[in-house]
């Protein structure tokens, strides 16, 4: 396999916020693409975390939205934008 | 996933500091207490130096502001809010430093361009504003290092080349003088379009 690079992550990265509107199933392929290039490479992102909660929570993916924000949270327990989306997938799970 | 009393007044404190509009300064302050509280439970939040960094933009402390912006960037590289923030101050800093009302004496040039240099965000320009710093400053020595080393990154900048004709000729070495005119004549008028960012180093 070869190995992706930075760059080569954030391009993919920069695809998916594009295509998130038009269409978001591909958007998150994207997205998940990215995260595991990200994680070959030694890297935990919290915002591709919250990238992907955000996509899965418009999608109503609630179960997967919630896994991918407390990813983020686990990374990042300071990011309030992760924490209020936690919130709103609480009640939505209520 | 961690939680508990601290965290929950870390995150008020959080949230005060992004209400706090009226008094920028306590928001910096806010701000930074959850920053080094952040850094002594382990953690280097990438969106707390984000948010710090919009409020001290806001303020006009655009060099503390990327500074913030730099150690998100080193905080989560792969997030591109962060990323384009810093090319933005990154781009405001270059704008500053090359400013035309600014004096070629000026003291803050050799600040804001070692921080351009750093963060490998040093354009033509900012190297040329330096090399016309350390010429007014009678430091020639190290300006001729650094237009050396411009015209090794720059080739083809008609600036760069004559940015060195006017160095070498000021140290006496006329030789080099000429042969940096002599390329200034053949280089294009302008930048390259596709100008490269680096350290300029000889």
């Amino acid at each position: 396999m070869v190995a992706q690079t930075k760059d080569d992550i954030l391009l993919k990265v920069q695809a998916a916020q594009s295509l998130s509107s038009e269409d978001p199933e591909r958007a998150e392929l994207y997205l998940r693409s990215a995260l595991k290039d990200a994680e070959a490479l030694g890297h935990s992102s919290a915002t591709l975390h919250l990238q992907l909660a955000e996509l899965l929570f418009r999608l109503r993916r609630t179960r997967q939205a919630l896994a991918e924000v407390i990813e983020v949270l686990e990374l990042d327990p300071f990011n309030l934008v992760a924490l209020n989306l936690h919130r709103a997938l609480g009640r939505r799970m209520r | 996933m961690l939680s508990g009393t601290k965290l929950e007044a870390l995150l008020a404190k959080l949230r005060r500091a992004l209400e706090e509009r009226g008094d920028a300064e306590a928001a910096e302050r806010l701000f930074r207490e959850v920053t080094a509280e952040a850094q002594r439970l382990g953690f280097a939040s990438a969106y707390v130096h984000f948010v710090l960094a919009g409020a001290l933009d806001r303020s006009g402390k655009l060099e503390m502001a990327f500074d913030e912006l730099k150690k998100a960037v080193r905080a989560d590289p792969l997030a591109l809010p962060v990323r384009h923030a810093f090319q933005d101050v990154a781009a405001r800093l270059r704008a500053a430093l090359a400013d035309p009302a600014r004096a070629a004496d000026d003291a803050d040039i050799p600040r804001l361009y070692a921080l351009l240099v750093e963060a490998g965000e040093a354009d033509l320009e900012a190297h040329l504003t330096m090399v016309r710093f350390a010429v007014a400053t009678a430091q020639l020595e190290r300006a001729r290092v650094l237009a050396e080393a411009v015209t090794t990154l720059f080739p083809a900048a008609r600036d760069g080349w004559e940015a060195l004709a006017r160095v070498a000729r000021a140290q006496g070495d006329l030789a080099r003088a000429t042969a940096a005119d002599a390329e200034a004549a053949v280089a294009g008028a302008h930048a390259p379009l596709f100008g490269v960012t680096g350290k300029a180093l000889a």
